[in-house]
């Protein structure tokens, strides 16, 4: 049976709210009861001519195929966004099961998925709307400019493992794919404002939204954020010393001014075109573990992206370009990067194939400078490179809606290790409407990053002797993973849905002298619904990392061990929302930096009274246990924690 | 380098405001209710030729089974050229004869078949939403084709039932034969 079939099949049992629930699952967008009603009695006033015109939400092929992929999926919903209360992009990955967050300061985050918790984590990929969020100069994301309007994310897609070849490099461990809302989602002026104790101090934003001509929406928004801030931690759970005053105010508090627009033009039946972009000016503190350890970062940074699509029954095209410029400056370092990136995409059906193929080209240049007091340098300190790619994937039927066989593969050519490939194998084995199970086999690249390269450390004038000293290896090849993976998901019964994956990866450095690094683990999701009020879900991870170094096993202890995730969602009255999320992770061994390290127990607690459709309110309160403790070091930072912390917020949105 | 965050930001301002930018309201709309909105808008256009005609009533037969059938129920009681419809949720697809409108869902193709078959000149109007079952012999259906919802008309199908659909709805809707 193909997913929609399926989908109806378990619409005929399940009452309106179910079936909303169990979009959320698939997901596929789902809407309240009295807005479809709303709409029907718009819509049964309109001439025939009228409703010749209008669009209508579909999901995408993307989200209906959700149930159905044979790869470690988790969708995080705009519903899931708004009820957890979070208001850095970061924290939302304390739900998703598998993916470990540890807060360095109130800026700076670690996020992984099946690897180390450090903040240069370097093999997970990053897109917001298909812009690349990865920085390749030091590998890892710079989380805290990393904002949205965040009412106008749709679903963050999160795919443990490497994902496929329709992923490019880098995306070793796990993907995190940000889509925000097609401009016609967003036709309302939505005002939003909130203050408190938390990560956040304050933030407040607005969106206009509308329609220009026939078929074409837009809309732009402005937002300003100042982020609060932490405390310092005892010397055994930080890297600070003692000379910082465990509990007082940590210098990690910051500012960020954003703004950017969207537009969707539909420029024939079958064809549309979307532009976007967004400017931010953004300054951030941290602590530097030797002088001078208040440090101040000034980033800047826009972007634009282009995409266009055309699609008919059998066949669909993309073509998107980007820009991204960012520009970085702190205290040690200082640099600056333009990103140009075309990447086309063909997909096409044929009677048991869907045939994919793309080619990519991304140019990248760096303007770097070591500053007087710093003495990270890179060598050569400016520097462009060319990324050429190009994938093909073939998906077929192997036997009628009940066996599916991926194959495909990654082919790439950078500057420094020339030729890569990251070839991979998928099945999936639709048992019934309620259950899948697939498996795969993947080969993926993680390509040494700038620093790994070209980095020197200088500590008096370069041009005397002995002054420089080079610890990057411009010879230095790419990593490799061999990931295997197995899943199965079921819908147990129409209100309890388990997804299970299982996952073995080995890494593997092209020459064979850092030796061979093993993780594996599990992790289990469940969901169940008692009624139209009150969902909850679960999840429990278990991850092991061993390293083999020179003949000799250790356990690599940078990943959390256990990690467990429980979300309770209660509409307790037609206005009013209880919605709790407990974390729990077992914490990272760091017996030399911090041996005082404890495992992390979170709970933050929410109330939401939304009393008509256009005005929602939120209380949260984050931390409720208040266990002020460090979660992720970092060698050339000292960490803080935040205390239990309290954030309302206020969202109107009008015409 | 400010000089590159002024041009984007320009370039985002201009875009922004392109002439003729209106605000409406919102324009992306739940597929069933638009389908059942074309549905209550096309039975405007269509005259049965016996049976009920004097009864002031028009009966759509439904099932209860997916979401398009749920939201055609909405139309309960609402007036069409001064006829009023009735739901009738049927238990199977035998249970037809007072129907003016059988909601035909999902089927294999050899149940619709059989489905089709039991009708013959009952003068019941078929309707379903899925694409190619106009082609299969349903009168009125209505697939979406990029991201809209189509008229389909198998106007074969309708001769054999003995309806007739007014100028304005075939000019607008795709005629297809058997």
């Amino acid at each position: 049976m193909r997913p929609y079939l399926a989908f109806y099949a378990l619409k005929s049992r399940l009452n309106h709210f179910l079936t909303c629930f169990l979009i959320i699952l698939l997901p596929l967008p789902c809407q309240s009861d009295d807005s479809a009603q709303q709409q029907l009695s718009e819509l049964l006033h309109m001439d025939i001519n009228e409703l010749m015109d209008l669009k209508v939400t579909l999901p995408s092929r993307n989200e209906e195929r959700q149930f159905d992929s044979a790869a470690a999926v988790y969708v995080i919903t705009q519903e899931d966004i708004r009820r957890s209360g979070v208001t850095k992009i970061p924290e939302l990955f304390r739900m998703v099961p598998g993916m470990h967050v540890g807060q360095i300061d109130n800026n700076t985050w670690a996020v992984s998925s099946r690897s180390d918790l450090t903040r240069l984590n370097n093999s997970m990929l990053v897109l917001l709307d298909g812009r690349t969020l990865y920085n390749p100069l030091f590998g890892g994301v710079y989380w805290d400019v990393q904002d949205t309007f965040i009412q106008d994310i749709e679903r963050i897609e999160i795919i443990r493992g490497p994902g496929g070849t329709l992923w490019g490099a880098n995306a070793v461990d796990g993907i995190i794919n940000i889509v925000s809302k097609s401009a016609n989602k967003t036709d309302l002026t939505t005002l939003y404002g909130g203050y408190g104790t938390a990560d956040q101090k304050y933030e407040a934003g607005i969106r206009f939204g509308g329609q220009f001509k026939k078929s074409s929406h837009g809309r732009i928004y402005a937002k300003k954020t100042k982020s609060d801030q932490g405390v310092y931690l005892d010397p055994d759970q930080s890297t600070n010393d003692g000379s910082l005053q465990p509990g007082s105010d940590a210098f990690d508090d910051g500012t960020q001014d954003q703004a950017g627009f969207r537009v969707d033009m539909g420029l024939n039946t079958n064809s549309y075109l979307t532009v976007q972009g967004d400017v931010y000016n953004a300054e951030y503190h941290n602590i530097r573990i030797s002088q001078p350890q208040e440090n101040t970062v000034d980033a800047k940074g826009g972007n634009i992206v282009v995409n266009w699509n055309q699609q008919s029954a059998k066949s669909s095209i993309n073509l998107k370009f980007f820009y991204d410029y960012t520009k970085r400056l702190d205290l040690v370092f200082e640099e600056q990067r333009d990103i140009y990136d075309l990447d086309f995409q063909h997909s096409r059906t044929f009677e048991r194939h869907i045939l994919t193929w793309g080619l990519g080209y991304r140019h990248t240049s760096d303007d770097t400078m070591k500053t007087d007091t710093g003495v990270f340098s890179l060598n050569p300190s400016s520097l462009s490179d060319d990324l050429y790619s190009a994938f093909i994937q073939d998906q077929i039927e192997l036997s009628k809606e009940l066996l599916f066989l991926t194959i495909g593969s990654k082919f790439e050519h950078n500057d420094y290790t020339g030729e890569e490939y990251q070839p991979t194998i998928r099945l999936l084995w639709k048992h019934n409407n309620q259950t899948t199970m697939w498996g795969s086999i993947t080969r993926a690249v993680r390509t040494p990053t700038r620093a790994e390269l070209h980095a020197e450390l200088v500590f008096c004038d370069p041009n005397t002797p002995g002054c420089v000293l080079p610890v990057g290896d411009p010879d230095k090849t790419s990593e490799y993973v061999i990931a295997s993976e197995i899943g199965f998901r079921s819908q147990l019964t129409v209100n309890t849905l388990l997804d299970l994956a299982l996952f073995n990866n080995n890494y593997h450095d092209t020459d064979e002298t850092e030796g061979k690094t093993n993780t594996h683990g599990f992790e289990i999701l469940t969901k169940y619904i008692f009624d139209k009020n009150w969902r909850i879900e679960g999840s429990y991870t278990y991850h092991h990392g061993e390293r083999l170094d020179n003949g000799v096993e250790e356990n690599n202890n940078a990943i959390p061990k256990n990690s467990f995730h429980f979300r309770s969602f209660w509409n307790f009255h037609r206005q009013w929302e209880f919605d709790a999320l407990l974390y729990y992770a077992t914490h990272i061994d760091a017996p030399v930096l911090a041996p005082g390290l404890k495992d992390i127990r979170r709970l933050d607690l929410r109330v939401g009274w939304n009393p008509n459709k256009s005005l929602r309110t939120s209380l949260s309160i984050t931390n409720v246990f208040d266990h002020i403790q460090g979660e992720a070091l970092e060698q050339q930072r000292i960490n803080t924690a935040t205390g239990r912390g309290i954030f309302f917020s206020v969202e109107y949105s009008f015409n | 380098m400010n000089n590159r965050i002024r041009i984007l930001s320009l370039l985002l301002v201009s875009l922004y405001l392109l002439p003729g930018s209106t605000y409406s309201a919102p324009q992306a709309y739940e597929e069933y209710a638009v389908k059942t909105a074309f549905l209550y808008r096309s039975l405007h256009y269509v005259e049965w030729n016996t049976k009920n005609t004097d009864t002031n009533l028009i009966v759509i037969c439904t099932t209860n089974s997916d979401k398009f059938s749920k939201t055609i129920q909405s139309l309960h009681d609402r007036i069409v050229n001064s006829r009023t419809i009735s739901l009738q949720i049927i238990a199977s697809h035998d249970d037809i004869n007072e129907c003016d409108v059988l909601y035909v869902p999902m089927q294999k193709k050899a149940k619709l078949r059989k489905i089709l078959s039991n009708l013959e000149n009952k003068n019941i109007l078929t309707i379903s939403d899925r694409r190619g079952f106009a082609k299969n012999g349903i009168i009125l259906n209505f697939p979406v084709d990029n991201q809209k919802v189509v008229i389909e008309i198998n106007i074969d199908a309708a001769n054999k039932q003995n309806l007739r659909f007014s100028a304005k709805l075939l000019r607008i809707a795709k005629i297809v034969g058997n």
